[in-house]
């Protein structure tokens, strides 16, 4: 049965770990093979878990969080809109 | 008609407002304007919101606070609206966001698809990508743009720009307590909070304080929000931004992006800011984790304490913290049976003795040394498999025990919602004891030399350490703007003592010690 | 499965009565009048029970020592069980050879005086049905709105045991 680590990706924690052991073994380029933190919620709800995980494999203790840019939630085109228009 | 809300409650009287119609897929639904959009759709008895994106597996709401983003549904043609926090309006035509690929689930369900699988599936030969990628379509991707430009919509470009002296991000006790001590001296203060109302976590907390009498005791969380949001309402020098979120700070602008309701943004400069915002539910990794009616404590707390919708009859809740045992305890009161609470915990049920006291006496089972397995139930849950752990926390064969029960309420902690002062360049460190990422900040409660951090973003901790460290935050912040009066300092003294006996008591012994640890004496020091 | 009684009190949640019985008054003070039984030995820091007493009867060392009852000052007022933010303050009285528990109630149904009950030990087991006496009234202060209730049983020893009620409504 699936457990699911990213509800916005559906990436369970099979497919954490097997990247894991495909070598992809440090936050920021586990981050960029399966896609965790790049949904919905931008990692609101998968990164603590993804963190267990990494610490759990890998035995280093995990003190960075992957990268984050502006905007941190979801908006939309037409709220940043200016200037004139008639 | 089914109807899950609760109308004679003990402690609240839940003031609906007027009752309104809403239509879900053409359906009518009975809903009332204080509600959010879930709120009314739960109320009637719908539980699956959503499929997810890829397996196309049910999904309810988890945070009912606008984070999991598992509550998106289209309202009145626009696509991906989280329900949780969309307040409701008379009329408004909500539709399921389903596609065919719904059907292939049973399929889907039994497939591994990890990204570096499918992407490249269908590239070769090149010739099937196109017809590929049309049926793919179809299939996957969450909601549907419209059609066509709607007749009503207004085409007004919203986007400004705004300064103000002190902006504070967060409207919860840490942030109220912030914008009030620094109003009262005479700054011009902007409130910003991404919900309907202020009052952060404190508007669902029905339970009475603990602390200082002089502070907090006594008062139930919910009194305590409208009191100060009261406070605050009466301050013309305070501008106030509900159904605001910040979404970024610009360093080389000095901007903070808020967006806000009806397609707004307002690019605010400030001379200093307050980062109060808070914190993240935890989740936890078990089998079916995703299934509707598997809830954060705060979704649970949210449904039950500010909408008076039960969640369902009888509930599991994981964890044994104060927030867990608090969730079982508010579900006594609204008549919900609490089948256990279940925790890997050994030395101790984590959170205070009095509160599994006044659960147990009640005939809650409290059943440490077991974690959850397994949610089962093909569309909402319907009963949990748990399994006993031993002293290294592995699972032991052959103790597993089914709980009868239709819903679960994931009660494992909070993390702090770094994201937003992550992008002011801070030295960030993670520190478990404190809850997860925060900033290093000095004894002015800086973390960068213009902007200052208070309540659960700061170190997950309780609302009466929020509310003293906010108002920490807000007088030093005063000073810094040159707003100072003679009370200031005699304030200062009193409420960081009245902090350091709040910490005297062993369950903050960890927190203390690490809190040392990324407390320096000058942030211009660690900061360039 | 683990059994209760192979648990200490903070794995199992509750308290058996030998564990507190350094808080639970003597039979001689019970026969005198209502006295209060704060049933909380965390150092948590709280304080609103020793604020509100009138007559000075709890005295806590700072914020988070656990409080202590000077019996012979206690005037059974009520106050302090209905300002605790645990819950975890009753009173207790013998009189007439009846027990009598006074606890906070905030569930439904609302109490009222003549109601029976059913009553609950600190694990939760059925010790018993009891009858609502006075005083039985809604504390409408900053924890409104509260129920103080006072429940008599034909047994009173078992006042040291009652620590929940349900109220049996046909």
């Amino acid at each position: 049965m699936k457990k699911i680590v990213c509800r916005c990706h559906d990436i369970t924690e099979s497919d954490i770990e097997d990247a894991i052991d495909a070598g992809y073994d440090d936050i920021e380029t586990l981050k960029r093979i399966t896609g965790f933190t790049t949904g919905h919620c931008q990692g609101k709800t998968c990164l603590s878990l993804v963190m267990k995980i990494l610490e759990r494999k890998t035995g280093k203790k995990i003190d960075q969080a992957p990268r984050t840019r502006a905007p941190i939630d979801t908006l939309t085109l037409g709220s940043l809109a200016t200037g004139d228009h008639d | 008609m089914t109807d899950w809300r609760i109308y004679d409650h003990p402690i609240v009287e839940f003031d609906r407002g007027k009752e309104v119609t809403l239509y879900l897929d053409g359906k009518p639904i009975k809903a009332f304007d204080s509600e959010t959009v879930a709120a009314a759709l739960y109320a009637s008895g719908l539980r699956e919101f959503s499929k997810s994106i890829k397996y196309r597996r049910p999904r309810g709401f988890f945070c009912a606070i606008g984070r999991c983003s598992s509550c998106m549904m289209e309202v009145d043609g626009v696509p991906n609206v989280r329900t949780c926090v969309a307040p409701v309006k008379d009329g408004m035509k909500i539709r399921s966001q389903k596609t065919l690929a719904r059907f292939l689930n049973p399929i889907l369900n039994l497939m591994k698809l990890p990204p570096q699988k499918y992407m490249r599936m269908f590239t070769r030969p090149s010739i099937i990508y196109k017809p590929a990628m049309m049926v793919m379509r179809q299939l996957t991707g969450i909601g549907k743009p419209a059609e066509e430009i709607p007749e009503n919509m207004e085409i007004t470009p919203k986007s400004m720009e705004l300064e103000t002296e002190f902006l504070v991000i967060g409207g919860g006790p840490a942030g109220l307590m912030g914008a009030l001590e620094a109003a009262k001296r005479g700054v011009n203060v902007t409130i910003v909070d991404d919900k309907d109302m202020l009052g952060g976590q404190l508007v669902k907390q029905t339970h009475t304080f603990f602390s200082d009498i002089k502070y907090a005791a006594g008062k139930r969380g919910f009194n305590l929000g409208k009191t100060m949001v009261e406070e605050i309402k009466e301050m013309n020098n305070v501008k106030i931004l509900t159904n605001t979120t910040a979404v970024g700070y610009y360093p080389s602008e000095n901007r903070v992006l808020l967006v806000g309701p009806e397609e707004t943004s307002v690019k605010i400069k400030a001379e200093k800011y307050l980062i109060a915002t808070g914190a993240y539910e935890k989740n936890l990794v078990f089998e079916n984790n995703d299934l509707p009616g598997v809830y954060g404590a705060g979704g649970v707390q949210t449904l039950l304490n500010v909408y008076g919708i039960k969640p369902g009859n009888r509930g599991l809740i994981i964890g044994t913290g104060n927030v867990a045992l608090m969730v079982a305890y508010h579900l006594i009161q609204a008549g919900i049976e609490v089948a256990g609470i279940v925790a890997p915990s050994r030395r101790r049920v984590k959170g205070y003795h009095v509160h599994a006291a006044k659960i147990k006496r009640h005939g809650v089972p409290i059943i440490t040394r077991h974690t959850i397995k397994r949610a089962l139930g093909t569309n909402f849950v319907k009963d949990a498999i748990i399994v006993g752990l031993d002293e290294n926390y592995e699972e032991i064969e052959g103790s597993e025990k089914k709980i009868e029960c239709d819903f679960i309420c994931v009660g494992v902690g909070l993390s702090p919602a770094y994201d937003l002062v992550k992008l002011f360049n801070p030295e960030m460190k993670f520190i478990p004891n404190l809850g997860g990422f925060i900033p290093i900040r000095d004894k002015q409660y800086r973390f960068v030399e213009n902007a200052y951090i208070a309540g659960d973003v700061s170190s997950i901790e309780e609302a009466t350490t929020a509310m003293l460290e906010g108002s920490l935050a807000g007088l030093y912040a005063t000073k810094a703007l040159g707003k100072s009066d003679e009370s200031i300092d005699a304030k200062i003294a009193e409420y960081s003592h009245a902090l350091e006996e709040d910490r005297n008591s062993p369950f903050s012994t960890g927190l203390v010690k690490a809190m040392r640890e990324v407390t320096v004496e000058n942030i211009l020091e660690v900061i360039q | 499965m683990i059994q209760d009684n192979e648990l200490n009190a903070l794995q199992r949640g509750y308290y058996y009565r030998d564990e507190i019985s350094h808080v639970l008054p003597s039979r001689e003070r019970l026969e005198k009048g209502r006295v209060a039984v704060i049933e909380c030995i965390e150092e948590i820091p709280c304080n609103p029970c020793s604020v509100v007493c009138p007559t000075g009867a709890i005295f806590k060392a700072d914020l988070c020592t656990p409080s202590i009852v000077e019996v012979d000052k206690c005037a059974g007022c009520t106050k302090c069980v209905a300002v605790c933010p645990g819950l975890a303050i009753f009173l207790q009285m013998i009189k007439g050879g009846k027990g009598y528990v006074t606890m906070p109630y905030e569930l439904n149904p609302a109490p009222k005086v003549g109601d029976k009950a059913f009553m609950y030990d600190r694990s939760g087991k059925e010790v018993g049905i009891g009858n609502i006496v006075q005083p039985t009234y809604q504390d409408k202060g900053d924890s409104y709105p509260r129920w103080i209730v006072t429940v008599e049983m034909d047994n009173p020893d078992l006042s040291y045991e009652v620590r929940a009620i349900k109220i049996k409504r046909d």
